[in-house]
């Protein structure tokens, strides 16, 4: 995005700026981008608006927060104190305005404003998201590169075996037998609760291990597509250099579908890491939402899922840049 | 594998010619055998030889399955990975190329020899700039100041004129007659003494073929290249080589010079081949009542599409006012190039899609005014055949199930033995074995697929056939079978055909009045003879010369 963020000091005019936009030759048109992140926007307030009649049809959080013994009158004024007496249009309307101000009523739990908080476990889980996307990434492209490529049957077969036997086992598996493995009996890593890099290092590779198989399978159709395709041979017959050839025409005509398959991943990323994040007890986002419904605290899930929702509208729009970097077809 | 070279060296030596650029002897290419089968019994291409000298245009001409691309990439080692070579020899520019090390092989051939391919802007890398591609292909060692004298040079001798803007183009944005000029200079960035054409203007309109064909013939003449010319087109190769072999079931039946070879073919299968070419077919007059009434009548019809293009949307204009009166029982060939229109047309007269502006009448009753069940007489008596007998049928029905489907839609009163008989029936009539109503898609060849596609179009007793380019992805003998079947149906049932094609030979051979459409715009109309033989307009004139091989026709 700092394609679009950047900007010149001080643009003199609008003109001027339209002229600065196009002289960065972004590979997008203005127009597209703009019409992407309407969408985009349309797509987040359908999450929140679900989300807000969800969590209105599961009943009064007004109950859950006057003690159990308190008099009827005590959660009937906290409920009218709170407006959730009020007709469901008008709560609606209201939270909408909340939502467009960023201005949130206090966590139930926490008793604070939701954004910081929740802003502050984003960071932990774009941490752990961005370390365990790049491991899967690139062992994921190794594997369907070597399964693509490879001259013996071996290279071909074994790794992809391998990933797709990992496709199997449960990320919890995993995560406890690697914790076992390589903190308990070698003691190389810390176990869990630990926030430095080395203790990135176990949470990340759980991680990676969901996206190894899909990545790796995903790159391996692409790039044998794409060793059969016209342009190849015409390549082949100038006489080039198989590195050159595989790195030239066939890895970066094979990147297209890859890095889509990889955008909605790390889009899932964002808030679907609970399970990792619980094993390690990393402060997530996914784990602050899933207590945050637990504890019915409605003005936390719903900025979870505003900050979700928007990560996932952001990573989308990169996604479509960098397809565009890669594609040029796309670019008209 | 056979290092004797000695017929080859002595015909490189033979006083008087000059040293040839490609020599293959006994060439012979299989499959490569699987760990876990048997050899394969019959090698795919069985003992080719050939000799192609500096400067001469040697073709090599057979129908899907005769090996001749086989024994072009197999010569451009460039096979695919499942077949290889199995014997014989290859020289190319005095060097035998089969069992040197890849490598090596690879670098003599890339120094030597250039290729073009039959589908143009997928041969080339849509990811790269053409500039990018230009460059890549020049010899390695070339200064970068060079390369870009060098690839702007390639482009000017392709003939391209707009130099600095192919060079600065994708692929998808140049069309396919400038792509294969690109193909083309590709080819030629390692200054070659071969030149290797598989197909080159299969997948171009008639127009761009004729001045690709005069650009390789251009570039032979002037740098003195030999060519090798595979092609499936008689025409082609009577306009554009000295000398041919024919191949069939991956044997050279018949090779000599070009004009012997088809003024007085000695081979059973070379007679039949020439004999199905389409202007050679004898037609069978069918009479037409011309005081009938019009069956069709197509008014000032238009439809433009939104095409995107470097400066954002524009319209197209696919019909530009079009008007078209088909009498019962008349056959109207529609003829023109890609873009012109005409499969929009045949889309808009069957309701596959919908005119902007203009009007279609089907029996005196406007389209938008038809009620239900004039609806559905027209739907049951117009009817499409399509062009990809691949594409149009689905995979995974039988042949009787997609048979029955229409019988099944439009005779509800059939008891079901009835239209297990129909299917019969149908079959009998296009000429297909009663036993192949079990058989689905892939187990049937592209003309027998066609003839089921056919079948099905008759199923609902039609009494308009609107044909899409029916035969123009099948095989030469394939092809002479279908139009046959068309023109035996046409007689047989009455039936109208509005038959589109950009192969003015099939149109000649199957229509008796003729449509020429370019830019949405009918340019000329009239009886198929008179305009074929004394075109009018100059688009039609320019479209009837571009058509190779009419010395030979």
């Amino acid at each position: 995005m700092a394609l679009l963020d950047a900007r010149p000091a001080a643009p003199p005019t609008l003109t001027a700026l339209v002229a600065w936009l196009r002289g960065l030759r972004l590979p997008l048109s203005p127009r597209y981008l703009g019409g992407r992140l309407l969408t985009g926007l349309v797509a987040v307030w359908g999450a929140v608006t679900l989300v807000f009649f969800a969590l209105y049809s599961t009943g009064n959080p007004a109950l859950l927060l006057v003690a159990p013994d308190a008099p009827p009158e005590e959660a009937e004024r906290l409920t009218r104190l709170m407006g959730f007496d009020r007709p469901v249009p008008e709560q609606y309307v209201t939270f909408l305005g909340q939502v467009l101000r960023g201005n949130f009523p206090d966590s139930i739990r926490y008793g604070a404003d939701p954004v910081p908080i929740a802003l502050e476990r984003l960071g932990a889980s774009l941490e752990l998201g961005a370390v365990g996307l790049t491991l899967g990434v690139l062992v994921g492209g190794t594997i369907g590169y070597l399964s693509a490529t490879g001259r013996s049957v071996w290279t071909r077969r074994v790794p992809l075996s391998i990933a797709v036997a990992l496709d199997g086992i449960p990320t919890f598996f995993f995560g406890i037998l690697a914790t076992l493995v390589l903190a308990v009996w070698l003691g190389w890593l810390p176990a869990t609760g630990s926030t430095g890099p080395l203790g990135l290092v176990l949470p990340g590779l759980t991680l990676a291990v969901a996206f190894v198989p899909a990545v790796a399978r995903v790159f391996r159709t692409a790039l044998v597509d794409v060793l059969h395709a016209d342009h190849v041979r015409t390549a082949r017959a100038t006489g080039i250099g198989r590195g050159r050839l595989l790195r030239r025409h066939v890895v970066g005509n094979s990147l297209g579908t890859t890095l889509n398959v990889v955008g909605i991943q790390a889009g899932v990323l964002l808030g679907g890491a609970v399970v990792t994040e619980s094993i390690f007890g990393w402060p997530g986002i996914g784990q602050l939402s899933i207590n945050a419904v637990q504890n019915r605290d409605y003005p936390l899930v719903i900025v979870c899922v505003l900050v979700i929702a928007v990560g996932f509208v952001l990573i989308n729009l990169l996604v479509d840049v960098l397809a565009a970097v890669i594609e040029p077809r796309l670019r008209s | 594998m056979s290092t004797d070279t000695s017929t080859a060296l002595t015909e490189r030596t033979a006083p008087g010619t000059a040293a040839p650029t490609l020599v293959v002897r006994d060439l012979v290419v299989g499959l490569r055998p699987q760990r876990h089968e048997p050899p394969d019994a019959l090698p795919l291409v069985r003992g080719v030889d050939l000799t192609v000298r500096p400067g001469q245009s040697v073709g090599l001409v057979g129908e899907s399955g005769s090996g001749k691309t086989l024994t072009a990439l197999a010569v451009a080692g460039l096979l695919p990975a499942a077949v290889h070579v199995q014997g014989g020899t290859v020289d190319v520019a005095g060097r035998e190329v089969l069992g040197l090390p890849e490598r090596e092989a690879r670098a003599h051939l890339s120094g030597h020899l250039g290729v073009v391919f039959q589908n143009p802007t997928p041969s080339l890398n849509p990811r790269l700039r053409i500039r990018t591609q230009l460059r890549d292909a020049l010899p390695a060692g070339t200064a970068r100041r060079d390369a870009a004298d060098r690839a702007a040079e390639l482009v000017r001798l392709v003939g391209i004129d707009d130099v600095d803007k192919t060079l600065a183009a994708f692929p998808h944005e140049l069309s396919g007659g400038l792509n294969q000029r690109v193909v083309i200079a590709i080819a030629l960035a390692r200054s070659p003494q071969l030149l290797i054409a598989d197909e080159p203007t299969t997948a171009l309109d008639v127009s761009v073929q004729a001045q690709v064909l005069d650009l390789i013939d251009d570039l032979r003449a002037r740098l003195g290249l030999g060519v090798l010319l595979v092609s499936h087109d008689i025409g082609v190769i009577a306009d554009r080589t000295e000398h041919v072999h024919v191949m069939s079931g991956g044997v050279v039946v018949e090779s000599g010079p070009t004009h012997d070879v088809l003024a007085d073919p000695q081979h059973e299968y070379t007679r039949r081949l020439l004999a199905a070419v389409p202007s050679r077919l004898t037609r069978t007059p069918v009479a037409v009542a011309a005081d009938e009434s019009p069956q069709l009548v197509v008014r000032d019809l238009r439809r433009s599409f939104a095409v995107r293009g470097p400066g954002g949307r524009v319209r197209h204009a696919a019909l530009d006012g079009v008007d078209l009166t088909v009498a019962r029982g008349q056959a109207l060939g529609i003829v023109g190039e890609s873009g012109s229109g005409k499969t929009t047309l045949a889309r808009i007269v069957t309701g596959l899609e919908t005119a902007d502006h203009g009007s279609v009448e089907f029996e005196g009753t406007d389209l938008r005014a038809q009620n239900r069940g004039q609806r559905r007489d027209w739907r049951r008596h117009v009817q499409y055949v399509f062009q990809d007998p691949y594409a149009s049928l689905d995979p995974r029905l039988t042949v009787a199930q997609t048979l029955r489907e229409p019988l099944e839609l439009n005779h509800v009163d059939l008891p079901r033995g009835g239209v297990d008989r129909r299917v019969d029936e149908l079959l009998d009539e296009v000429e297909l074995p009663r036993a192949f109503r079990h058989r689905r898609p892939d187990e049937l060849s592209g003309g027998q697929r066609q003839r089921v596609g056919i079948a099905r179009a008759l199923a609902s007793e039609p009494t308009l056939v609107v044909a899409d380019e029916p035969v123009s992805a099948l095989d030469l003998s394939v092809q002479a079978r279908i139009l046959a079947l068309l023109a035996r149906l046409r007689a047989e049932r009455g039936l109208t055909y509005l038959f589109i094609s950009h192969d003015l030979g099939v149109v000649r051979f199957l229509c008796d009045d003729v449509v020429v459409l370019r830019h949405g715009r009918v340019v000329e109309r009239g009886r198929t003879e008179a305009v074929l033989e004394d075109p009018q307009h100059p688009y039609t004139r320019a479209l009837v010369d571009a058509v190779p091989g009419r010395a030979f026709a």
